[in-house]
């Protein structure tokens, strides 16, 4: 298990962490997520080595990794870009690690057709890594980070630079390999729909610190505060008084789930919308746009007030007709 | 990031090595010899005297000269930019079959020896020539010798930056409303201006200290500060005079490198070792078809006629062909040790000459590349200033300065320190950009498999540098093969090399004595041909900076 306490980073006046705590449990996938510029390369490169925080302390097992070398932490690291060596084959670049470690030729490899099979690469051995295309690089970078079995691996943004059929189909086969193989995962990204699709937990980070940490279901049905809300893209926030459970704000009165009273702010998360006639809130639809599985609706509501909701039943209302909207109170999160 | 580790022993002796031998090697064989001709200039009877100085004014021959240098080297420059421009873009922009080919072979006359290319205009443009015309000892044959020399400067420079460019830039220009001409001038050109700024301060630097060319086309009518240097101290002896001239020289090439370095810095971001992502493509239409294969053709009939005369005289027997003039090579003459054993001399010399600028050399890059600091970046001005000070200054440098403690003058080891302090600047500026190219990520990479830093060093930057090493090898054996300035002054009469036996030959009169020319000179070209091969082959990419 690695747990770091208190780490700060510095660069110059810029403070890239500020007193991170963190723990990645045995076997577990944690998703770091932020926006760019959030800290979170700089946290992976502390846990890393590469890095020297000004504050803080790393532990592995109980044990101090703060002495502890770069190239003796026994953790894979797969870049951004992949920083595949140029100068070495597919192979060459996969057993890299398998050499640093002394392993003999026969084992070295066996693990080499091992691990390229895993990533679906079998028979690169022999390939220029100049010649990959974007897909076969990340598979190398990954596959060179897995074959000396680290004890842990992290991964930074790692099919960030991939186009997005590409981005989906990896997310899925990088969830499978890991809990499959029940690797001790850290995985950075920006991406939250990559973060929920993959990680048993996430770290939500801003400005160097975290800002809310949980499960994918407790990170989404309840972002801590507007920032984490917005992040997420959930832009439904408003002012609202509450009283016996129910919210009074701008554009309508309606139910919400808690005990809570007084002055607050709410988000009303987009999947939260339905179309009734029995609907407490009237609105004009102002915009509609198809998105696969359901239609996402502008609704301006009271004194201009946009409404973003995804509406998935039929019949969906089409731009300029008045609809009354009814809202599930589970839906409401109290913000503050 | 730069690796914050503690300063251990080891790491500080190592520093003081990598400061040590290169800086002792450069002081004395460069900055004592400079200094000296310095001493001879300012100093007469042990007081000091602008005497030297106020020589060189009053005297007409020699105000002519130094401003005959400059306008001919500003002449030089523009019309090499104009005339390679073209040639630059076809090769950015255009895939054609041959283009490596084609692109090595722009290569060879920049590294061809300069009396090679005089010899050869000598034979294209001299009496007898193929034209018909004489241009002897005119500035035409000078000026047409400096852009043939250094059309590949401005072609891969320029060409090399072009290749960079995203097309859609000036796609998008033209989407705009701009003509051919105006996305050249307000898009492509300002994108290309450091690149240009750089050629043309390489293309200024070279014909500013022409030497070589200027002698052999340039005859008594033209001379060039650095023919003066030359002349004063071998033909009037007057060691005084010469040194002023080397001193106005230097001050001249040092502002201009002053202004190069700067440029030099500025450019020098992070880049990747990746393959450049080729945006060339096959001309389409008839018009970029013959835009691509029209400026092919002028190049392959510039660059090749001179050198094609330059070897059919080398056949030339009386009114038909014949191997006679390589023949007689073996054979002494009244005054000259047989030319055949040129061969021998140039051929050692190179080897000395390589295996100290790679040392020295390596050295120098990595202490430039790993340690970014004041230090390290004056340590790069004071690299390039052998490039910039003549090779003639440095030979006569060695002439007024080696003769204490003990005297070097006349020992062989000379020639290939000499020719080594020109190809230090090479060596270092081929590797220093891949020293530094090879990103620090990588290197993290090889960390985080569980390399330790020696590890790392041998197994990620030594491979990625060794190319640039081998690269830096053939620059340093070209170089060798073909210097001639600081030659003339310190090789022994009885062991000339190549260029030193072929600028004798062609000093003499007669038929016999032009054709063994010829024959030698065709001989230095094959010897640097294969050098440049050999840097063609494991240059990668657009790797270093030549």
């Amino acid at each position: 298990m690695l747990e770091a306490t208190d780490l700060s980073v510095r660069f110059g006046d810029k403070i890239a962490l500020d007193s991170v705590n963190l723990t990645v449990a045995d076997g577990e996938v944690l998703a770091v997520l932020g926006p760019s510029g959030s800290g979170k390369t700089t946290l992976l490169r502390v846990i890393a080595g590469l890095q020297t925080p000004d504050t803080g302390s790393l532990w592995w097992d109980g044990q101090s990794l703060d002495r502890v070398a770069a190239h003796e932490r026994g953790f894979g690291l797969m870049f951004q870009d992949y920083a595949l060596f140029p100068h070495r084959t597919v192979g060459g670049n996969v057993v890299f690690g398998l050499r640093m470690a002394g392993w003999s030729d026969g084992r070295i490899r066996e693990r080499l057709a091992e691990v390229l099979d895993w990533v679906g690469l079998p028979g690169y051995e022999d390939r220029s890594v100049g010649n990959l295309s974007g897909g076969e690089q990340q598979r190398v970078a990954l596959a060179r980070a897995l074959a000396p079995a680290p004890r842990m691996l992290m991964l930074d943004e790692p099919v960030g630079s991939l186009d997005r059929g590409l981005r989906e189909r990896l997310v899925g086969e990088l969830r499978h390999l890991f809990v499959d193989r029940g690797i001790t995962t850290l995985y950075v990204t920006h991406d939250q729909e990559e973060a929920f699709g993959l990680a048993d937990r996430i770290v939500i980070m801003r400005d160097g610190s975290v800002a809310q940490e949980g499960t994918p279901e407790q990170v989404w049905r309840n972002p801590a505060g507007e920032w984490v809300a917005r992040f997420l893209g959930f832009d439904n926030i408003t002012d609202a008084v509450i009283t016996s459970g129910a919210a009074d704000t701008s554009f309508g009165r309606f139910g919400i789930a808690g005990a809570a009273s007084g002055s607050h702010r709410l988000v009303i998360r987009p999947d939260g919308f339905t179309v009734s006639t029995a609907g407490t809130i009237r609105g004009k639809v102002v915009t509609r746009s198809f998105r696969g599985g359901h239609y996402h609706l502008q609704v301006e509501a009271g004194a201009g007030v946009l409404l973003e909701m995804e509406i998935d039943e039929h019949p969906v209302p089409a731009v300029g007709q008045t609809v009354m909207l009814d809202i599930d109170p589970e839906a409401v999160v109290i913000l503050d | 990031m730069i690796d914050q580790q503690p300063p251990n022993r080891r790491s500080r002796v190592g520093r003081l090595v990598l400061i040590a031998v290169p800086l002792s090697f450069l002081g004395y064989f460069f900055l004592y010899p400079v200094a000296s001709i310095l001493g001879i200039s300012l100093f007469r009877e042990g007081g000091f005297s602008f005497s030297a100085f106020s020589a060189v004014a009053s005297r007409a021959s020699l105000r002519g000269a130094i401003w005959f240098t400059v306008w001919q080297a500003v002449a030089s420059t523009l019309l090499t930019l104009v005339v390679a421009m073209p040639a630059a873009y076809v090769f950015a922009r255009f895939s054609f079959p041959g283009k490596n080919f084609f692109r090595a072979a722009i290569t060879v006359p920049f590294v061809l020896p300069t009396v090679v290319v005089g010899a050869a205009y000598l034979a294209l443009l001299g009496p007898n020539g193929p034209l018909g015309i004489d241009l002897r000892h005119t500035i035409w044959a000078i000026l047409i010798a400096h852009v043939f020399y250094n059309y590949a400067v401005v072609v891969r420079t320029v060409g090399g930056l072009w290749a960079h460019l995203d097309p859609r830039l000036e796609e998008a220009a033209r989407m705009l409303g701009a003509s051919r001409w105006r996305t050249f001038r307000e898009v492509s050109l300002p994108l290309l201006r450091p690149a240009i700024a750089a050629a043309a301060s390489i293309v200024f630097l070279f014909t500013f200290t022409s030497f070589g060319v200027i002698l052999i086309l340039g005859g008594f009518e033209y001379s060039t500060i650095e023919v003066e240097i030359w002349r004063q101290t071998t033909a009037f002896l007057d060691l005084p005079v010469a040194g002023a001239l080397a001193v106005l020289q230097l001050v001249g090439i040092s502002s201009i490198l002053v202004a190069y370095s700067r440029y030099q810095e500025r450019r020098s971001v992070e880049q990747q070792l990746r393959p450049v992502i080729e945006i060339a493509r096959l001309p389409s239409g008839w018009r970029e078809a013959g835009l691509v294969w029209g400026v092919l053709g002028f190049t392959g009939l510039f660059l090749g006629a001179p050198l094609a005369v330059l070897v059919g005289r080398s056949l030339r027997v009386g009114d038909g062909y014949g191997l006679d003039a390589y023949r007689s090579l073996g054979k002494a003459t009244a005054t000259l040790v047989p030319p055949v054993e040129a061969i021998g001399n140039s051929a050692l010399f190179a080897a000395a000459a390589m295996a100290i600028a790679l040392i020295v050399g390596t050295m120098a890059a990595t202490l430039i590349a790993y340690h970014r600091n004041a230090i390290s970046r004056s340590f790069d001005v004071l690299l390039m200033l052998p490039l910039g000070t003549s090779a003639v200054t440095i030979g006569f440098g060695f002439l007024v300065a080696l003769d204490a403690p003990i005297d070097l003058r006349t020992a062989p080891i000379l020639v290939p320190i000499a020719h080594a302090l020109v190809a230090i600047p090479f060596v270092v500026r081929t590797e220093v950009p891949v020293m530094r190219s090879v990103r620090t990520r990588l290197r993290e990479a090889g960390a985080v498999l569980g390399a330790p830093p020696a590890r790392v060093w041998r197994e990620i930057d030594l491979p990625l540098i060794f190319r640039a090493m081998l690269v830096g090898a053939g620059f340093a054996l070209a170089i060798s093969l073909g210097e001639f300035g600081a030659t003339s002054f310190i090789a022994r009469p009885d062991a000339p090399t190549l260029p030193v036996a072929i600028f004798r030959l062609l000093g003499r009169a007669g038929a016999a004595n032009f054709s063994q020319a010829m024959a030698l000179s065709t001989v230095l070209m094959g010897m640097t041909a294969v050098s440049i091969l050999a840097i063609e082959r494991f240059r990668i990419g657009q790797m270093g900076e030549f």
